[in-house]
């Protein structure tokens, strides 16, 4: 996952970030988790997307889509610089 | 000494677990479950070190927490008590003020004296609880039958009580239990207030009294019992 943020350029993103939110989706009830033990080294935990996790998925993408677009329109329009 | 820079991963989890203290072990497990297996494994295959990895374990629980959505130095993990809880982190925080720390070592030292008002107070609290009365006489003394018997009751009182304030200091009750405890205290505390107002009432000289004035300090009124002296005298005849 923190590949493909930073591959997609959001190199800001940090690890803490993403375990913080992954952790607050969890007990949203967006996601599932399991933990795999391992013989060597940690436990891993894998999380799963729940049918809730998709409905706020849909919900945010809208909500971003709707702003971004907008926002998108606001910046494409040349300022009107008044003259003097 | 979280400045020391930790490189083994043993190390920096550990400076994470102390920079998230705060919270209770299961949630604080449960949200390094993850953080773990990534820094091990970090640690492991890379050449760059942790803290330019992940950066000063401080900052890296901070960001965790807000992404998590934990208020910083909170514990909000029980919403049923969040009330109480929000009381205690207040009077934690007051409680690391070095005023409050003096003055808390000062009350310490007078708890004593509480531990024997409070056996008092719990003699008045008895005393309404049977129906009894004060002496009028001697107001601080309280009627069970005689007043020979009530002045035992009170010292009986005093002395569990003090014993109960050092067993409570050395053993002291934990968990739901100290939460009782404290609501005993403070019930004992606000019965104390009138207790001792009466007590230290001047006493009633038998020439005094007259049926006008029942000495009232708890609700429900008491019964009035009235010196040997008025006793004799009738209801309404006012002082011989």
């Amino acid at each position: 996952m923190l590949r493909r943020l930073r591959a997609a350029g959001l190199s800001d993103v940090g690890d803490a970030s993403v375990y913080g939110t992954l952790r607050r989706l969890y007990r949203g009830g967006a996601l599932t988790t399991y933990v795999m033990p391992s013989d060597e080294g940690p436990h891993r935990r894998y999380y799963g997307i729940t049918a809730r996790g998709v409905a706020v998925l849909d919900d945010a993408r809208a909500v971003w889509t709707d702003f971004s677009h907008n926002l998108n329109a606001l910046l494409a329009t040349p300022l009107e610089v008044p003259s003097p | 000494m979280t400045q020391a820079l930790p490189p083994e991963p043993g190390a920096y989890l550990d400076a994470l677990r102390r920079a998230l203290s705060d919270l209770p072990a299961e949630e604080r497990d449960d949200l390094l479950l993850d953080v773990e297996a990534s820094i091990t494994e970090a640690a492991s295959d890379s050449t760059e070190g942790l803290l330019a990895r992940f950066g000063p374990p401080d900052r890296f629980a901070a960001e965790l927490r807000s992404a998590a959505g934990i208020p910083l130095r909170a514990a909000p993990t029980q919403p049923e008590s969040g009330a109480l809880r929000a009381v205690e982190r207040v009077v934690s925080r007051l409680g690391s003020s070095p005023i409050v720390a003096r003055a808390r070592l000062a009350l310490r030292e007078l708890a004593p004296v509480w531990w024997l008002v409070r056996g008092y107070a719990a003699c008045a609290v008895l005393l309404v609880a049977v129906g009894g009365h004060w002496d009028l006489l001697r107001p601080f003394v309280p009627l069970f039958g005689s007043p020979e018997l009530g002045a035992a009751i009170v010292v009986v009182a005093a002395i569990a009580s003090v014993t109960a304030g050092f067993y409570a200091r050395h053993h002291g009750p934990r968990g739901r239990r100290r939460t009782g405890w404290a609501a005993l205290n403070v019930g004992l505390a606000i019965v104390a207030v009138p207790a001792l107002i009466h007590a230290l009432k001047a006493p009633i000289q038998s020439e005094q009294i007259t049926l006008a004035v029942p000495p009232r300090i708890l609700t429900p009124p008491l019964r009035v019992n009235l010196a040997p002296a008025a006793r004799r005298s009738r209801p309404g005849s006012g002082t011989r």
